[in-house]
């Protein structure tokens, strides 16, 4: 397993798929700044600046989860498909399932990296303007990382239709389609990945997800995950 | 050379939906030969390829790669095999170098130095640490078949490596695949829709058509399958015709020229012999011998080849 993921490591030198993980904290926190320069100027208190910041973020997290977990994924399976390698490394002497645990670990793992950027850096931006109410470490970790951890079984089905789909804009349009199925699943279809994510949503004034939730999501991601490990160590290529 | 079978294929079927791309194939691919898989495109070449590297299942049939059941002992059969599946194979972001340290990883190859090895063996040395997508056709798949070298492979497996290449650039993947059994002690199966390619670097062939194998055998064997005809031009065909038939030879006259199918170089000599004695005068006597390209073609009728 640590040959397959070492060797996906050599493999992202280059690629855009670092850009990403920089991309997603670094468009939010550039936003943050904004706003909070914005209202600065117009001599509000910074806490009102830093309000509006974070009910923008609990708008915007959820759609930018929903866009870039299938890019992300998609990259992830692009690089293979488009290079012929896909079929190389599986005529290797590999067991199949740890070339797909590779993609997933590395998709899941990513995404959770890109959490906790945005977590750290928008604690740092808090500190740095002085927002006396800024939200403690563990409220952000609820507040901002944890859109992420609740995108773990969305990533667990975008390893499973990007690393099956040679063509790549199958998967991209039904990420695509995440937008509208968000809140559509909201609530009753709080099982499938679209739904879990928009109904355990953190809140500003809601209280901590219950520990149920954590287990949930490991659950739901782990269920996604052997559904795609079977299909794919089953497809032929 | 020995004998050794290193792979063969028992009643090798793979059916998708109503159609029958692979029918019932046994292959024999013998230790230190280099096997040319030869076929239109669209026989079925590389639905066999992926089948004997473990891509896609046999709908029926099995694959025995030295020896051992491929289903049972994949990774254990892979370990000694490498492969060139689709082309092109290579991550263009990444450099030569870097390429073959992804696949080093992938093998759990201990030893970098390999990786210099199979740069050398294949002349990528000097270029190594370019991108890729700079790559020439032909570096890019003489990386391909470093890739396939990686792991010290008994049996190389290429599909089509010479595809959409110049004349330089086959040559030289041509010169790379004679010398592997020789040099490298390595068994090589390679396909190709060109009898030329096959004809230059093969000893052994097999040829696919529809998913059936017309032919498996030696270059030499299918040389001496043709059937050649005597051509000759005597002054007297008529009569020249019935003498012969008297005689019990099978003469077809057209024109003024008369076929003898697939006569031996014996049975030449007698009917010289008998003609002069005759007192006919010939005018031309020719062995008209079909091309192998000629043969394949007639064997695979219908399809059109080459490119």
């Amino acid at each position: 397993m640590k040959a397959v993921l070492s060797a996906d490591w050599v493999k992202m030198r280059r690629s855009w798929i670092w850009a990403w993980i920089l991309l997603v904290p670094g468009a939010v926190l550039g936003l943050s700044i904004l706003v909070l320069w914005y209202f600065s100027q117009t001599d509000t208190a910074a806490t009102k600046g830093w309000m509006v910041t974070l009910e923008l973020l609990h708008h915007l997290l959820e759609l930018i989860l929903f866009l870039s977990v299938p890019l992300l994924a998609g990259w992830l399976a692009q690089m293979e498909y488009q290079s012929g390698m896909w079929k190389q490394s599986l005529a290797m002497p590999l067991a199949r399932w740890k070339l797909y645990t590779a993609k997933f670990l590395w998709c899941a793992g990513l995404t959770q990296i890109a959490g906790i950027l945005l977590m750290f850096s928008l604690y740092g931006i808090g500190r740095l303007w002085k927002v006396e109410q800024a939200e403690t470490l563990p409220d952000l970790l609820i507040y901002v990382y944890f859109p992420f951890f609740l995108a773990i079984p969305y990533v667990a089905l975008y390893t499973w239709m990007t690393s099956v789909f040679e063509n790549q804009t199958v998967p991209i349009s039904v990420g695509v389609a995440g937008i509208f199925l968000g809140p559509l699943f909201k609530g009753w279809g709080w099982w499938t990945p679209w739904g879990f994510l928009s109904t355990y949503m953190p809140d500003l004034v809601g209280a901590d997800p219950a520990p149920i939730i954590w287990g949930m999501g490991l659950a739901l991601g782990a269920l996604w995950f052997f559904i795609g490990l079977i299909h794919f160590n089953r497809k032929d290529f | 050379m020995s004998e050794e079978t290193v792979l063969r294929t028992n009643q090798l079927t793979k059916v998708y939906g109503k159609e029958t791309v692979v029918d019932h194939l046994d292959l024999e691919v013998k230790r230190g030969s280099i096997y040319g898989f030869l076929g239109p495109n669209g026989a079925g070449k590389t639905t066999t390829i992926r089948m004997l590297l473990g891509l896609a299942r046999p709908t029926e049939g099995e694959v025995l790669i030295f020896g051992k059941n491929f289903q049972e002992y994949r990774l254990s059969i892979l370990e000694r095999v490498g492969s060139l599946v689709e082309t092109p194979s290579y991550y263009s972001h990444l450099t030569g170098y870097e390429n073959l340290e992804v696949v080093r990883r992938l093998y759990r190859i201990p030893e970098k130095v390999r990786i210099d090895e199979v740069l050398e063996i294949v002349g990528l040395t000097d270029t190594k640490h370019k991108k890729v997508k700079n790559y020439s056709l032909g570096m890019k798949q003489r990386l391909g078949i470093a890739t396939a070298l990686m792991n010290r492979p008994e049996l190389l497996i290429l599909d089509e490596p010479t595809n959409g290449l110049d004349p330089s650039g086959i040559q030289e993947i041509r010169e790379l695949i004679r010398q592997m059994p020789r040099q490298h002690d390595v068994t090589v199966f390679v396909s190709s829709h060109l009898l030329s390619e096959v004809e230059q670097i093969a000893t052994d062939v097999g040829i696919l058509h529809r998913g059936r194998l017309l032919f498996q055998g030696s270059l030499q064997s299918l040389r001496s399958r043709q059937i050649g005809s005597l051509v000759m031009e005597v002054d007297r065909p008529e009569e020249a015709a019935r003498l012969l038939r008297s005689r019990g030879f099978d003469v077809i006259q057209q024109g003024r020229e008369l076929h003898v199918e697939d006569p031996s170089s014996q049975k030449v000599g007698e009917i010289q012999q008998l003609l002069a004695l005759e007192g006919f005068v010939i005018h031309r006597l020719t062995n008209d011998q079909p091309s192998l390209e000629q043969a394949f073609l007639e064997m695979v009728k219908d399809e059109a080849i080459g490119s």
